[in-house]
């Protein structure tokens, strides 16, 4: 496998184990199915990136973070459209969504689910690829897409690579994206493991 | 150093051995370290002997990767209540650090009491949310504000582009109606209702020698008007402000240019009305008239002079007329000197006759006075003597053949008498001296008749005269010309019949008829005839063909004037050498009044074509 192409090709397909995962525990948790699409992957300099960001508008997203270290670094993110975040929560935990307490409920449930829903992403991948990484304790936040947009730990002038596959919760009109960034430099180490790996695996 | 921290901590391996244990927790859960620590963490917490925990808590040993536990999936891990009885919030969160030996994961779960946090981020939520709806109704509020202070402002700016369009529309009206304004050749102003000069075109200011800057706004009587005529023209300015328009939409006045010339200015005036139908100005076209009324003057001279010239002619005409006319009674002297001879000499010989006559009647009367005085002395015999004597002497005296011939003798001297009357009436008639432009009715056969009685001593020794006259209606003319034509060419017939010396006699031929509107008269010769190269000048002055001393060379000419010019007729000549010259005369029944009135027209437009020059 010398070319980067099926790499890219074979990094994607690995995603797509991780998210299968994901859509399956998520379809326990909600008892609902899940449809997902084909992870795309691009390569972007930070201006890219922006430009790339803009166009998903200013709508307000919900977003969980969880950022790793190891053998490659990144920030792995769970990212839902805010009524769909609410439609998620209650969907989990039955409240009424006008309840006073929503958005503190909503911080708590999607810390959690974005915990578990990243954690077998990123499991799936390191299992697969056996990386050893470090995580960081998941975050909440909520804002716009450039307000998410993992400054830390991506240096500027690099490039970074975006992993993004978009989820939909039919039963629920729930729809939400899990996007993976890799700094440039962790992300040919990725790739190298990749090849390493997936000739061992072959053999 | 985790007693410190104020938050509940445990550290468990692989096995749920509970490895370490804080303050925090201890205070939580009011079991002490000694009593847990190297326990079954499971015994302590129920809830992770659940597979699904299990399964959450074997992840972190696997991978290394964090779990949490929020509080509302899974509630609290341990019983903590608030002083009210309510649970705690708990949120919890389970992190892999690497055993002693680094072969394996250590779980770390650290418990936080978030009710403060959470109920302050509620808050918070609750805050912004209302923040949020009262900046999104405000947001709304500015959107709806700004969406309308953009329509507004896109109205404005299409007013704007409106107004500048119709500005440059207007300008550029402006400029074409100025454009036509200074092309026009006349002066154009407009005065406002102060009698200020408001608008003025190019020919204006040439007119007032000034620019066009310095004329605007100024008090036109004041600036433009010479002293003397200012008030006059004040007033008929105030009478147009008034609504006197009529009776001022022309005025003539002089006006002053800046060199303090005088020009003299024909003015045509318009009131202008305001909206609601007010006169707020006066709209003046003015032609600089000086040059014109110089030429007026001039051309009124000339004019006048023309007009005594005219008359003069006039009076010399009529004196050649006259003396033409005249002059043919000069011709007829002899003939009508005959024509009276004749008569006046039987009349007078009558007279003689008469004489002896009465002289006998004398004698006889005095014989019967003789004898009526003596009848009562005498006897019978010497009566019946006398009586004897006195019818002899009446035989002697041829008394019966007197009293037979002196009816004969009066009968006589009065046809002479009478011819004598008709000849000098008819004299009298030809040569009457009447107004020239006096018309009256006039039977031309009458005309022909008294003419040919009047010439009959010119004609009756050369040619005979032959009459053709039909029956015509009278013709509006003035006799006495009509007549003097008549006899002119008549003469003329006879003089050129004489002329050729014949042996026999001429004839004249006088035809009369009339057709639709006319009534004509043809009066031929059968005389020499007129060379065709002569024939056209017949009618000219002083023209003839008669030797020195015979004729004016006026007649014709003075006929043809009469004819054509003064009755609106025609005078025909035509003319064969060898056999003879005819002359027709067609004089118009009426003399209309159109024609009449044509003829003054004309001879008005001849006067007032120049009264009309003087006048524009």
């Amino acid at each position: 496998m010398k070319c980067a192409a099926d790499k890219i090709e074979v990094l994607k397909e690995m995603i797509n184990i991780g998210v299968g995962r994901v859509a399956d525990l998520l379809n326990t948790m909600l008892c609902s199915h899940i449809r997902l699409e084909v992870p795309s992957l691009k390569i972007l300099s930070s201006d890219e990136l922006e430009t790339e960001l803009c166009k998903c508008g200013n709508e307000r997203l919900s977003c969980i973070n969880l950022p790793f270290k190891g053998d490659v670094i990144g920030v792995a993110e769970l990212v839902f459209p805010a009524e769909s975040a609410s439609k998620f929560v209650i969907a989990l935990t039955g409240e009424e969504a006008d309840t006073i307490d929503m958005d503190s409920i909503r911080a708590g449930t999607l810390s959690e689910v974005g915990n578990i829903v990243l954690n077998a992403v990123m499991g799936t991948i390191s299992n697969l690829l056996g990386f050893k990484l470090r995580y960081s304790v998941p975050s909440y936040t909520e804002g716009n897409f450039n307000s998410l947009l993992p400054v830390h730990p991506i240096v500027p002038d690099t490039r970074v690579v975006v992993v993004q596959t978009h989820f939909v919760v039919e039963k629920l009109e729930v729809e939400g994206s899990i996007i993976l960034f890799f700094e440039m430099g962790s992300f040919d180490k990725l790739l190298e493991k990749l090849e390493t790996s997936y000739e061992g695996k072959k053999r | 150093m985790l007693d410190h921290i104020p938050v509940g901590m445990w550290i468990i391996n692989r096995d749920y051995t509970i490895l370490s244990w804080n303050n925090c927790i201890e205070d939580w859960t009011g079991i002490g370290k000694n009593d847990i620590l190297g326990g079954d963490f499971t015994s302590y917490f129920s809830l992770f002997k659940e597979a699904r925990y299990r399964e959450r808590i074997a992840s972190v040993f696997d991978t290394g990767a964090p779990t949490i536990f929020s509080y509302q999936l899974h509630g609290n891990i341990f019983g903590l209540f608030l002083p009210n009885g309510e649970p705690r919030i708990q949120h919890t969160t389970v992190i892999a650090i690497p055993s002693p030996d680094g072969d394996d994961f250590h779980a770390v779960f650290a418990v936080e009491d978030v009710t403060d946090l959470t109920n302050r981020i509620a808050e918070l939520h609750r805050t912004e949310r209302q923040l949020r709806q009262a900046h999104s109704g405000m947001e709304k509020r500015v959107q709806e504000r700004t969406a309308e202070l953009a329509a507004a402002n896109d109205l404005l700016q299409r007013e704007i582009v409106e107004h500048k369009q119709t500005a440059q529309a207007l300008q550029h009206e402006r400029d074409k109606i100025q454009k036509y304004l200074d092309v026009a050749g006349v002066m154009l102003t407009v005065l406002d209702n102060q009698q200020r000069l408001r608008l003025i075109n190019k020919r204006g200011c040439d007119v007032l020698e000034c620019k066009e800057k310095d004329a605007i706004g100024k008090d036109w009587c004041d600036s433009f008007v010479p002293e003397q005529a200012r008030d006059e023209v004040r007033e008929v300015i105030s009478a147009l402000l008034n609504g006197k328009t009529k009776q001022f939409e022309y005025w003539e006045n002089q006006i002053l240019t800046k060199s303090g010339d005088q020009r003299i200015i024909a003015w045509h005036n318009k009131v202008l009305y305001d909206d609601k139908g007010g006169i707020e100005a006066i709209l003046s076209s003015g032609e600089d008239i000086t040059e014109r009324k110089k030429a007026e003057k001039t051309a009124k001279l000339a004019y006048k002079e023309l007009e005594n010239a005219n008359r003069e002619l006039k009076e010399v005409q009529s004196q050649i007329v006259q003396s033409e006319k005249l002059a043919a009674i000069g011709l007829l002297a002899s003939g009508v000197a005959h024509e009276i001879n004749t008569p006046v000499g039987f009349v007078a010989s009558n007279f003689q006759t008469l004489e002896g006559y009465i002289e006998k009647f004398k004698n006889l009367l005095e014989m019967y006075h003789d004898l009526i005085g003596k009848i009562e002395i005498l006897g019978k015999t010497e009566l019946l003597n006398k009586v004897a004597a006195i019818d002899k002497s009446r035989k002697d005296m041829k008394i019966d053949f007197i009293l037979e011939d002196i009816g004969d003798l009066f009968d006589d001297s009065k046809e002479g008498l009478e011819r004598v009357t008709n000849v000098v009436k008819n004299l009298k008639d030809f040569s009457r001296v009447g107004h020239p432009e006096e018309f009256e009715e006039y039977d031309l056969n009458t005309g022909i008749e008294t003419t040919l009685a009047v010439a009959k001593n010119e004609i009756k020794y050369d040619a005979n005269v032959k009459t053709e006259l039909s029956e015509v209606p009278p013709v509006m003319c003035n006799s006495g010309q009509i007549n003097q034509v008549f006899l002119n060419i008549l003469v003329n017939a006879a003089q050129a019949i004489k002329s050729q010396e014949r042996e026999g006699m001429g004839t004249i031929t006088i035809k009369m008829y009339a057709a639709d509107s006319e009534v004509i008269c043809e009066i031929s010769d059968d005389g020499p005839g007129i060379d065709p190269d002569k024939l056209p000048k017949v009618f000219d002055a002083f023209f003839t063909t008669k030797p020195a001393g015979k004729g004016t060379g006026l007649g014709l000419s003075v006929s043809y004037d009469i004819i054509a010019n003064k009755h609106n007729g025609q005078l025909l000549a035509e003319s064969t050498v060898g056999k003879g010259t005819k002359f027709t005369i067609k004089l118009p029944i009426e003399q209309t009044k159109t024609q009449d009135k044509e003829k003054m027209k004309h001879e008005e437009s001849c006067l007032n074509s120049v009264d009309d020059e003087g006048a524009v």
